[in-house]
């Protein structure tokens, strides 16, 4: 079995915004972020990647401006907006909801049950 | 949405329309980095050889075209592709519309003027069928009533059913029951004037939701019988009243004949229940034992927390089918009906006809909106069959149908576009103006709270819906048209400058429809402006601005009026004249069933052995009189001495002195002049007004005349041309003891604001329970009148001023189309020696059809119209509009309208007749 999960539909938007979070990067910084945050858990489809980003500027929760890669090619560059930054934190508290009730459930005994 | 997201949205989505290329290029850029990127990762992290590593980074990444398209809808652009629209059909419009500045400026003020009245009266409408309470929960708050299902029509519930509902009734809570009754208000220091008092619950003020601004509210102490009295002030009552005093809360004020604390204000805006502003508690009293017995109410609540609608309904109605079965007589036809508050307060029910009508008003306004939109569409479709060689070449090019109707619309979206964006934000401006005049003219404010001048969501889309069908109407409809069959046969005669498309029937019967509609407005305004010059200028007969008018009436107790109260009331006035006497700068004091300015009502009389001038057969062989009943002293104080026999004195007001006087209009107008004196006359019918005591048991008797006094004031009427400068007039002795209400008129060279403010304290002093209304002087009856005629004179100007313009912009449009078309054909005519006289024929015979056309029927609709008024007014109505005078202003309309069709006309005149025949021979060639 591969050690890369799964990505769970509707997390990649999550993901993105707080890749972005952690500092201002290019396209594919963010995949590569993404891979480095989550231990090389988590791989992201890379055409999905641009669609994602689009629409999340799109949604005005980050903004993008031209600059200078690392090896002097110009490539756009992502950050995130207040509005994204809101967002991020209400997804994370929902996400971490949901993470906990799922973990709950799927630890029941069937003494909890029955009680 | 947060208004940052918004905008950053719209940014967008302008930016992938304005520069789809530039964000093309930048998403290519992008994905060119990606790739270069991980080719340098997989070369470093794999060491794969640099080819390898580029096609593996192009392999992961996957098709490019595929992530583009994924991209543009990520932004939300494929709607636009899928539309087949582009920015260039945006800036082909914009270029359009620039391009002819002074149609495009017609045809946009013409379509804002449309939206802006469609979208206010929509909004108005929409106020007033589907209200929403402006208070916190509004939708909460219910009201309950019966309905008659006989006379379908709402009946008020009683303090009995009141009483029943409060204990039975779960699933509406703080219920409360109001009702107004009319009193002085006196403030500390100040004069007594009505108002209108509404006895209320205090839960009234936790349903509504709304802190005071000062002091408190309502509270069930209040409502205790014995409880010292207590008033909170509405804002704008507190304003005008108590000059907007913050120290007024503690003080003591007046309601009738008992005294009240103040003991709060509310903030700006309260009005609840309807348009209310002057609260106090509604005593607490046990309930009556049957329900016959109890006053009517007016009953409201809000839903309990989890009830809806429905659950109240369903519990009320049970509620009911208990009274029912112990009271059938008095239930029988009556259902129970728990509404939004709102829709409670009218006597009507909004589920059937009366909100069809009301939405039936939108409908109306719609077709004006249509009526404009086609006259755009005119002018569009000039302009398109201007560009027809251009259409014709591109679709020989193979754009499709679709394409060049879609770039058409999108002309006219940006046309009607900015003009809806103009007439909706107007419209909010519109709808202050139309709820000014008409608290104007109901003359209170007494519109309910909820109705304000704003312009709410469903509103804006109204108005996005209008547009698109307008810009339907006026850009897709030509543009169909010019696509549509024959196209093929038209191409080929382009460069030959021969005639292609024409204006057909349409067009013509919409300019003559416009023209008419012109004519028509122009004399609605004329009669209006007639009207209001000729109540400026009317002779009353009397110096009306010396005179200081009243309505005197009494407050009803709460078993009713009766005749100890009748009696009183008498008794009061007199001792009111007496007083007004004794004071110094009045001259006299008398009083009529109405005063001189004032609306009369009519009465048809008979004439004893018949009258000299023919009489009307539609008053049944009789004749149409105003008629009143007047004071002994009414023409002394007015200065009217008598010109034949004598007016009224002691004699006159027994019971069996059946006599009149008449005016000296009358003498002319029923008897041709002839003596009057000893003439009998009979009244077959008479109005009564809604005050009347019991019916004239004289009425059938014969009147003596006894005296001829001037013409005194003008019968006020809602006719058209105003007033009629004759009325006959007939006048009986005033029975003192019987009539109820009376209007006072005091004679007081200079009357003012402080006489006004004397009396109110006179009549306080005199009975605390007299209520003066309409104290003012006579002169300012006309004002109002004024006021109104102005206004429709102002309306229907700018009403024909749109019509006009509209037509004579479709006018010049059509002209010059017709001579760039007919270009060649003219060029060789002039070359075979046509003079030009015929040349100028050719060219103005269309347009001055069209015109003259619309002009007639516009002319006989009025004439048909006028002759109809003057035939169903008086004598004297005839008169005021002779057959020469509209036979005049015709003529003068006519030439005003045919001055400005040449005026429209003149530029694409001298162009033909500039043609030069060798210039076009030679393009032929």
């Amino acid at each position: 079995m591969s050690d890369q999960a799964d990505l769970l539909p509707g997390t990649l938007d999550l993901l993105i915004l707080k890749a972005v979070s952690l500092g201002e990067v290019h396209g594919y910084g963010v995949l590569l972020r993404i891979e480095e945050i989550s231990g090389g858990a988590l791989e992201i489809q890379q055409g999905a990647l641009y669609p994602a980003l689009y629409r999340l500027e799109h949604q005005g929760l980050i903004e993008s401006e031209w600059g200078r890669s690392e090896n002097n090619r110009r490539a756009r560059f992502y950050r995130l907006t207040s509005a994204g930054r809101r967002r991020l934190g209400e997804e994370v508290t929902s996400w971490n909801r949901s993470v906990e009730a799922v973990a709950r459930a799927l630890t029941a005994t069937p003494r909890e049950v029955e009680g | 949405m947060s208004p940052y997201r918004l905008l950053a949205r719209l940014r967008s989505l302008w930016r992938g329309v304005r520069r789809r290329s530039d964000v093309e290029a930048e998403m290519r850029e992008e994905f060119r980095h990606h790739i270069a990127a991980r080719t340098s990762d997989l070369i470093a992290r794999e060491g794969l050889d640099p080819a390898e590593a580029r096609r593996r980074a192009h392999r992961e990444f996957g098709h490019i075209e595929a992530h583009l398209e994924d991209g543009r809808a990520s932004r939300q652009l494929h709607i636009f592709d899928r539309l087949g629209f582009s920015w260039l059909d945006f800036k082909l419009g914009v270029r359009m519309l620039t391009r002819y500045p002074g149609l495009s400026l017609v045809a946009g003020l013409a379509m804002a003027f449309a939206i802006w009245v469609a979208v206010g009266t929509f909004e108005f409408v929409n106020q007033f069928v589907h209200p929403t309470l402006p208070l916190p929960g509004g939708g909460e708050v219910v009201g309950i009533r019966y309905w008659d299902r006989e006379e379908a029509w709402s009946r008020e519930p009683t303090t009995f059913d009141f009483a029943v509902w409060r204990e039975q009734v779960t699933t509406v809570e703080n219920l409360g029951a109001w009702r107004v009754v009319e009193r002085n208000l006196v403030p500390p220091g100040g004069a007594a004037e009505p108002a209108e008092i509404t006895l209320i619950s205090p839960s009234a003020f936790e349903v509504a939701g709304v802190e005071p601004l000062l002091g408190r509210v309502l509270t069930s102490e209040d409502a205790a019988p014995d409880a010292p009295g207590a008033v909170v002030l509405g804002h704008r009552l507190w304003q005008r009243r108590f000059g907007g005093d913050r120290g007024v809360v503690g003080r003591t004020v007046r309601l009738g004949t008992s005294e009240a604390t103040v003991v709060g204000v509310m903030p700006a805006g309260f009005a609840f229940p309807v348009s209310n502003e002057i609260w106090t508690a509604l005593p607490d009293r046990p309930p009556p034992a049957e329900p016959a017995t109890g006053r009517p109410l007016r009953i409201f609540g809000r839903l309990a927390p989890g009830a809806g609608l429905p659950d109240a309904r369903a519990q009320v109605a049970v509620v009911t089918e208990r009274l029912r079965a112990e009271w059938p007589g008095r239930y029988e036809h009556l259902g129970s009906q728990v509404l939004p508050h709102a829709e409670s307060v009218y006597r009507f029910s909004l589920d059937g006809q009366v909100g069809l009508a009301l939405y039936g008003i939108n409908v109306a306004v719609a077709l004006l909106l249509l009526l404009i939109a086609s006259d755009v569409a005119m002018l569009m479709f000039a302009r398109v069959a201007a560009r027809e060689e251009e259409i014709l070449v591109r679709s020989a090019l193979g754009a499709g149908r679709r394409r060049i109707v879609g770039q058409l619309f999108v002309e006219a979206v940006i046309l009607v576009g900015l003009a809806a964006v103009v007439g909706t934000v107007l419209a909010g401006r519109g709808m202050a103006w139309g709820l000014e005049i008409l608290r104007l003219q109901m003359e209170a404010s007494s519109l309910p709270f909820w109705i304000d001048a704003k312009v709410s969501p469903l509103t804006v889309l109204y108005a996005v819906g209008l547009t698109l069908l307008a810009a339907v109407l006026a850009g897709v409809v030509p543009a169909w048209k010019l696509t549509g069959r024959g196209m093929e046969r038209r191409l080929g005669n382009v460069g030959t400058g021969s005639g292609r498309q024409h204006f057909g029937r349409f067009w013509t019967t919409l300019t003559v429809c416009q023209i008419t509609l012109t004519v028509i407005f122009a004399a609605t305004a004329m009669g209006m402006l007639r009207a209001s010059e000729s109540v400026r200028r009317a002779r009353v007969g009397i110096p009306a601005e010396e005179y200081l008018g009243m309505l005197v009436m009494m407050d009803e107790p709460e078993e009713g009026f009766d005749a100890t109260l009748l009696e009183r009331y008498h008794a009061s006035v007199t001792r009111l004249e007496e007083r007004l006497l004794a004071a110094s700068e009045v001259r006299g004091v008398t009083m009529g069933e109405h005063l001189p300015v004032m609306y009369h009502p009519h009465a048809i009389i008979e004439v004893d052995g018949g009258g000299s001038v023919e009489p009307d057969p539609q008053w049944g062989g009789g004749y149409r009189v105003s008629s009143t009943s007047v004071a002994g002293n009414f023409f002394e104080v007015f200065g009217a001495a008598p010109v034949a026999g004598r007016v009224f004195d002691s004699r006159d007001l027994r019971a069996d002195a059946n006599v009149v006087v008449v005016n000296r209009s009358f003498v002319e107008m029923v008897l041709g002049g002839r003596s009057a004196i000893g003439r009998r006359i009979r009244y077959a019918y008479r109005e009564r007004n809604q005050w009347d005591g019991p019916p004239d048991p004289s009425a059938a008797s014969w009147h003596e005349i006894v005296g001829v006094v001037p013409d005194l004031g003008r019968k006020r009427s809602w006719r058209v041309d105003g007033i009629d400068p004759k009325v006959a007039r007939v006048y009986r002795p005033l029975p003192q003891d019987r009539e109820y209400p009376l209007n006072l008129a005091v004679h007081v060279p200079g009357a003012s604001e402080s006489v006004a403010f004397r009396v109110r304290k006179i009549a306080a002093d005199v009975d605390s329970s007299l209520r003066l209304h309409d104290v003012r002087r006579l002169d300012e009856w006309a004002k109002a009148d004024i006021r109104f005629y102005t206004f429709w004179s102002v309306l229907t100007l700018v009403l024909g001023g749109v019509a006009l313009t509209l037509s004579m912009a479709g006018i010049y449009s059509v002209t010059s189309f017709m001579v760039s078309r007919r270009t060649r054909e003219i060029g060789v005519r002039i070359a075979l020696g046509a003079e030009p006289r015929r040349i100028v024929a050719q060219v103005l015979r269309r347009p001055l059809l069209e015109v003259g056309g619309g002009i007639l029927v516009g002319c006989a609709l009025v004439a048909l119209f006028f002759t109809a008024m003057a035939d169903a007014g008086s004598g004297a109505g005839r008169a005021a509009w002779g057959i020469g005078e509209i036979l005049g202003w015709v003529t003068g309309l006519g030439a005003v309208m045919a001055a400005v069709c040449l005026l429209a006309t003149l530029r694409p005149v001298r162009r033909a007749l500039r043609i030069e025949p060798s210039q076009v021979l030679a393009a032929d060639g």
